[in-house]
């Protein structure tokens, strides 16, 4: 099964911080519930679910070091960027971060660049944190060279994206905007799923409810084209009851034609998919 | 109503309009027109062109300079009309050996259908400019 493998460069400061996090994400790995929860207190309150125990991750590791922590899990592919996590680690301390995502699926590298609660660029933070640059790339095959052109130079690892904002751009507000979208979508899957019930439990079809629709939205736009054309040919031009009377006539036979049209167009979609089953199944009557 | 515009060159406008919906939609009249898909401005040129002269029909253009501008228009919008009308002939003639006997006409209607607004508007226009060219003529 493919999965997204996460990879979290922590960088805490001061250095005592650093340390109590390494305590605490050591407790985590060692599923020492009650040293977690001291540490997690000691901390100001961190949220060690969320921290660990979040939905859809798994196969936690975590290596600790004098200067930086590494932190990574799995997750699905359709799961998204941690950015809630890097959020709630600026509210407690996290300096600075480089988040990598693995995407095995494709067998590609993504990483994000968090400096002071702010997602920046890459060049802007190794700007910031030259002294880290040989952490997060040992072998010296992603970033640019050291004194290169600004601009876009082509990137030395091409299997590993930059993933650079157009500005600096705040985690918090980047987290925000990700919890809305994914919220949105969830209620859009559930309002479409209990609509669909309903239909269902009235006995109409949703696809022929939806097809409904779309001849009405048809008939409305002829409407609309209509009322325009009448509006601008009386304003534009004399003759005001030859353009009522046609705008009238239009007002009948547009909205018709576009039902029309939008009806066959849901008929031949019908049609399509009657013929494809039909293919599919040697000629046996497609299943509902 | 904001304009002097008689209700006949409202209808030209209108079927010049309806026309020139037509050339841009894929699977218009003039999608296999190959100077069309080159030069997609030309197109739009072709129709604005006399939309402005018919407009200027319904107005008295007593100014010299206006009228000197109408006149250019006018030729502009000639110019075009005829540019299009020797592709078409272009093309038809191209296809000649592969086209149907029937072809021909459609072919004609079709095109005479498409551009008889632009070719009034064009005809109103001279109607109008007549006193002035008739001088250079």
């Amino acid at each position: 099964m493919s999965q997204n493998a996460h990879t979290l460069t922590l960088f805490f400061e001061p250095p005592l911080l650093h340390r109590q996090f390494q305590l605490l994400l050591q407790y985590l790995q060692r599923d020492d519930a009650g040293n977690t929860a001291r540490w997690a207190q000691e901390l100001g309150g961190v949220d060690a679910a969320q921290l660990w125990d979040a939905p859809a991750r798994f196969n936690h590791w975590f290596a600790g070091h004098r200067t930086h922590l590494v932190y990574g899990f799995e997750t699905g592919t359709s799961a998204p960027v941690p950015w809630a996590l890097l959020e709630h680690l600026g509210r407690h301390g996290l300096r600075a971060a480089v988040m990598e995502v693995f995407y095995d699926q494709v067998c590609e590298r993504e990483r994000y660049h968090i400096d002071a609660g702010q997602w920046i660029g890459h060049r802007e933070w190794l700007a910031r944190h030259p002294q880290h640059r040989a952490l997060i790339d040992p072998e010296g095959g992603i970033y640019p060279p050291e004194g290169a052109a600004p601009g876009p130079a082509p990137n030395p690892a091409p299997d590993c994206t930059l993933s650079d904002p157009a500005r600096p751009t705040p985690v918090a507000q980047v987290a925000a905007q990700q919890a809305t979208q994914a919220r949105e979508a969830r209620e859009t899957v559930q309002a479409l799923a209990g609509l669909a019930a309903e239909l269902r439990g009235k006995g109409v079809s949703p696809v022929e409810a939806v097809a409904g629709f779309a001849v009405l939205g048809a008939g409305l736009k002829g409407l609309w084209h209509a009322v325009l054309f009448t509006i601008v040919t009386a304003l534009l031009f004399k003759g005001l009851w030859l353009w009522l009377g046609l705008g009238l006539l239009l007002a009948v036979a547009w909205p018709l034609f576009y039902m029309h049209r939008a009806r066959q167009r849901w008929e031949g979609d019908g049609d399509d998919d009657d013929e494809s089953a039909s293919d599919g199944d040697g000629g046996t009557a497609p299943k509902p | 109503m904001l304009t002097p515009i008689e209700w006949w060159g409202g209808l030209l406008f209108v079927l010049g309009f309806a026309c020139w919906r037509a050339m841009l939609q894929p699977d218009g009249a003039a999608d296999d027109a190959g100077p069309d898909d080159r030069f997609p401005w030309l197109v739009h040129l072709t129709f604005l062109a006399p939309g402005v002269v018919l407009a200027g029909y319904f107005y008295p253009l007593q100014a010299p300079a206006l009228q000197y501008a109408y006149a250019a228009t006018l030729a502009l919008a000639v110019a075009l009309l005829l540019w299009h009308a020797g592709m078409e002939v272009r093309d038809w003639r191209r296809a000649g050996p592969e086209a149907e006997p029937g072809d021909g006409m459609a072919t004609f209607l079709g095109f005479a259908m498409l551009y008889s607004p632009l070719l009034a508007a064009c005809v109103l226009g001279c109607i109008k400019a007549w006193p002035l060219l008739r001088p250079w003529l």
